[in-house]
């Protein structure tokens, strides 16, 4: 009955496995959309005024989605409004206000800053299906030729944000090099 | 006002839970200790030891509960899953409702276990008892060490929160709150027959011995693992809105794996008890059935594999359990390997065509089912290890290998409970299931010629239930005739008493009768059902498979902890009215879909009502046939466990001589 001793390689190899998954991030899954150019959406904003998401070519973009009943997207506001200072110059940044009730989204624009050039209303969600949102916050980063770049789950920090706004910009200049 | 008296308490199981630990390192060393100082007294400690640990846990426990019953938001993990809105029974149930909770849990019926075991031990196996209970201490301190230095529940939020963060919603179900504990009796059970086998390993107690004890806490084991995976697809199917009760989620696999292990343990104990065969298999079965039990409390505990059920993901905690099963997996392997195989003077197989032999390929095959279960749910994580691909491996892989290696199962079935030990006549054999094969047959045949068979499953299924399905009437007719002309009853009475007296093999029957009802559920639901995605205003009237809807309009309103946008469907030709509803939970920002489900024995309507466009509703429609027939199956399958558990004569007379060979052979 030498079969027996299969165990201690089978062992082995499911130890590395599950070593190894302790160490990767399951909660880390690339986007579909990082290299697609932004979908582009039909809607309204937050004033009800007629506009289009995603028909940003020519400027790089940050579209941040954000609700006003979702707790870390306080905290990642305050991000928001600083990098709204510091990088405005260089990139637009844009809201898609999501899952939310207009009146509150106003008001949470109005009581902390509204860092957003204009926020998209997506009241439905279907623009986050489009997107392939599935936690508030998320943001993407977009080049100046549309391109998505980079996307984040989560509330960013000033430090991501300062890394997305580099990583834009940066291609947007390789790109007018070409 | 938080007063004194509930901080004083958190802290008093607190401490409890800390004499416990220290309690349960005692009773890890009484046996080592007890041997090297040569006092026998301190190895039979470890009796009172288990009550002692049964009790402190108990008292942690019970502070952890009446801190949710009266909201105490200063201990940290009930401001995490409780709120002072959310209805009483879910304060309680929430108590298991996170990572830590449910790890206490976990360990409170491990400790359970043991003190049981325990009280059993005294007199039926005084002299393995120390061995055995430090084989629980050292699983337990494996626990409570991770519960107490990494997983704290009794921890502080100080000062306390106003309100809780809620109860996740879709925890917030009967179906939910019970599914849980039933899987982890069920997991935490087999450490019982994991416990055996290492003590018969440790002191060389053979297994004939000692095989007949595990059984009854096999059995149990496997019962409640079986009613907590369907309560959990009863659970995922009225409550996420799919219209599927079973998803190959890892999580879910993580809690068949053992349960198939279990099946396969279950049916070799029955060999070796009636042959005295299996002897190294069914030690490797007990250890790795519960291995496989530690193993799903990694995979869903660490947060390796990513899945629906998506847990705290600390990699503290991850490493810590890796490293626990490490140790487990590699001591009992590794006294399985070293010592395992001395005892190879089992008698061989006689025959191919015997009972054990069909029992033999049932082990087989189960065992096969498991590791395909296991390469499925690894698969994803070995390819990202190898080039980084991020892949997941849905029901089509599944459905693939499974339900054929199934199928096979369901034939072993029917012919195993028909066919001799030793050595089966094969032309009685044949004689005997002809008629029974002809049934199923005929079945199938009718099933291609009256309906539209999806896939081609769908008429061996049939087929093979019903063959199954006769070889049971046959043989409980055949027995109860002959029984009523030898005891000169009636047939009625004959019944009776036969299914009376021989409860293990009728228990065993029942059981198979309760699994046969499961798989003509599966086939229904799995390969018949009807689907449709419509949008609807009110007003309209959809048909499907033959049931027609009226949708009547919605309303909103405000419930505990919750708003729910509720429609209302008019099941016409009847007075059912459907009323799935849409609920946004405030506090944890959650939507979630309540199905609304009008059910029969022959199928279920199960309406969900989706997003608003304009006042017109998306609306989801499934028709599924026979799906209760899972649940009642269910049903079926715990009575028979129960009826065949409830003969405990057998049992009685292994033990005693159990009891009389170890005192002729002293330890």
């Amino acid at each position: 009955m030498k079969l027996w001793w299969g165990i201690i390689p089978a062992m082995i190899v499911l130890f590395g496995l599950l070593g190894y998954g302790l160490t990767s991030n399951p909660k880390h899954i690339p986007s579909p959309l990082i290299g697609k150019t932004f979908p582009q959406l039909v809607g309204k904003d937050l004033t009800g005024k007629d506009i289009t998401l995603g028909n940003t070519k020519g400027r790089p973009t940050i579209v941040n989605v954000w609700a006003s009943w979702c707790v870390s997207c306080r905290a990642e506001h305050r991000v928001l409004v600083r990098g709204a200072k510091a990088y405005g110059s260089k990139v637009d940044l844009i809201g898609i206000n999501y899952k939310d009730e207009l009146p509150d989204a106003q008001r949470w624009l109005s009581n902390f800053g509204d860092p957003y050039l204009w926020s998209y209303q997506d009241l439905s969600g279907r623009a986050g299906i489009e997107l392939g949102v599935y936690g508030v916050p998320e943001t993407f980063f977009i080049d100046a030729q549309g391109m998505i770049v980079k996307k984040i789950a989560g509330p960013l920090t000033d430090e991501t944000l300062r890394e997305g706004v580099e990583l834009i910009t940066r291609s947007d200049v390789a790109a007018a090099k070409e | 006002m938080q007063g004194f008296s509930t901080t004083y308490l958190i802290e008093l199981g607190h401490l409890a839970a800390f004499a416990a630990l220290i309690v349960i390192a005692f009773m890890a060393v009484a046996p080592i200790l007890a041997a090297r100082l040569n006092a026998p007294a301190l190895a039979r400690s470890g009796v009172n030891a288990s009550f002692v640990v049964l009790f402190l846990m108990t008292i942690g426990g019970a502070t952890l509960m009446y801190a949710f019953i009266v909201s105490d938001f200063s201990v940290k993990y009930v401001a995490d899953h409780s709120n002072t809105l959310l209805p009483l029974l879910y304060k309680v149930t929430a108590l298991w409702g996170g990572h830590e909770g449910s790890l206490y849990l976990w360990a409170w019926v491990l400790a359970l276990f043991t003190a049981i075991l325990a009280i059993q031990g005294r007199h039926r196996f005084p002299l393995r008892l120390p061995v055995l209970l430090s084989v629980q201490a050292w699983l337990l301190l494996g626990f409570m060490g991770l519960i107490l230095f990494l997983s704290n529940p009794f921890e502080r939020l100080l000062p306390g929160v106003v309100e809780g963060r809620d109860l996740n919603p879709l925890l917030q179900d009967p179906g939910m709150a019970f599914h849980p504990p039933m899987l982890y009796l069920g997991y935490v059970g087999f450490s019982v027959p994991f416990a055996f086998a290492l003590t018969a390993l440790i002191t060389r107690w053979e297994t004939p011995l000692w095989i007949g004890l595990i059984r009854r806490w096999a059995l149990f084991a496997w019962t409640v693992l079986t009613i907590g995976i369907m309560l959990g697809g009863w659970w995922a199917y009225y409550e996420l809105g799919w219209g599927g009760y079973w998803a190959w989620d890892p999580v879910e696999n993580a809690s068949f794996m053992p349960w198939l292990l279990g099946t396969a343990l279950i049916h070799s104990i029955t060999v070796q008890e009636n042959r005295r065969m299996l002897q190294n298999w069914n030690l490797f079965l007990a250890i790795s059935t519960f291995a496989l039990s530690l193993l799903g409390t990694f995979l869903v505990r660490s947060g390796v594999l990513s899945s629906v059920h998506a847990f705290a993901v600390d990699p503290g905690r991850g490493l810590y359990i890796l490293l626990f099963l490490g140790a487990v997996l590699t001591i009992s392997f590794g006294l399985f390997l070293a010592r395992g195989r001395t005892d190879e003077n089992s008698e061989a197989i006689g025959s191919l065509m015997s009972r054990e032999m069909l029992f033999v390929l049932n082990n087989v095959l189960f065992t096969v089912l498991c590791l395909c279960v296991m390469l499925g749910t690894l698969y994803p994580l070995a390819l990202e290890a190898v080039n980084g691909a991020k892949i997941t491996i849905g029901a089509p892989y599944f459905n693939i290998v499974m339900v054929p290696l199934f199928l096979l199962v369901i034939l072993l079935m029917g012919i195993g409970p028909a066919t001799p030990w030793r050595k089966a006549d094969v032309n009685k054999l044949a004689k005997r299931l002809a008629p029974s094969l002809v049934i199923g047959v005929a079945s199938a045949i009718a099933l291609m010629v009256f309906s539209t068979a999806a896939h081609w499953t769908a008429p061996v299924a049939t087929g093979l239930v019903m063959f199954v399905l006769a070889t049971i009437v046959f043989d409980f007719s055949r027995n109860a005739a002959r029984r009523a002309r030898q005891a000169k009853e009636s047939i009625a009475k004959a019944c009776f008493s036969m299914v009376k007296r021989n409860r293990r093999y009728y228990g065993g029957m029942i059981v198979h009768f309760g699994i046969l009802v499961i798989a003509a559920g599966l086939t229904g639901s799995g390969l018949f059902r009807s689907e449709l995605v419509v949008v609807m205003a009110k007003g309209d009237v959809i048909e499907l498979a033959g049931e027609r809807l009226r949708f009547d309009g919605t309303r909103q309103f405000k419930k505990d902890n919750y708003f729910a946008l509720q429609g209302r469907f008019a099941l016409l030709g009847t007075d059912k009215v459907l009323t799935p509803e849409r609920r946004k939970y405030p506090v944890q920002e959650a939507p979630t879909t309540e199905s609304s489900i009008d059910g029969n024995l022959w199928r279920d309507v199960y309406v969900v009502i989706g997003e608003a466009i304009d006042n017109r509703f998306s609306v989801h429609i499934y028709v599924n046939p026979l799906v209760e027939w899972i649940w009642y199956g269910g049903g079926i399958i715990t009575f028979g466990i129960g009826w065949s558990l409830s003969q405990r004569l057998r049992e009685k007379r292994v033990a005693v001589t159990s009891n009389k060979s170890m005192a002729g052979s002293q330890v």
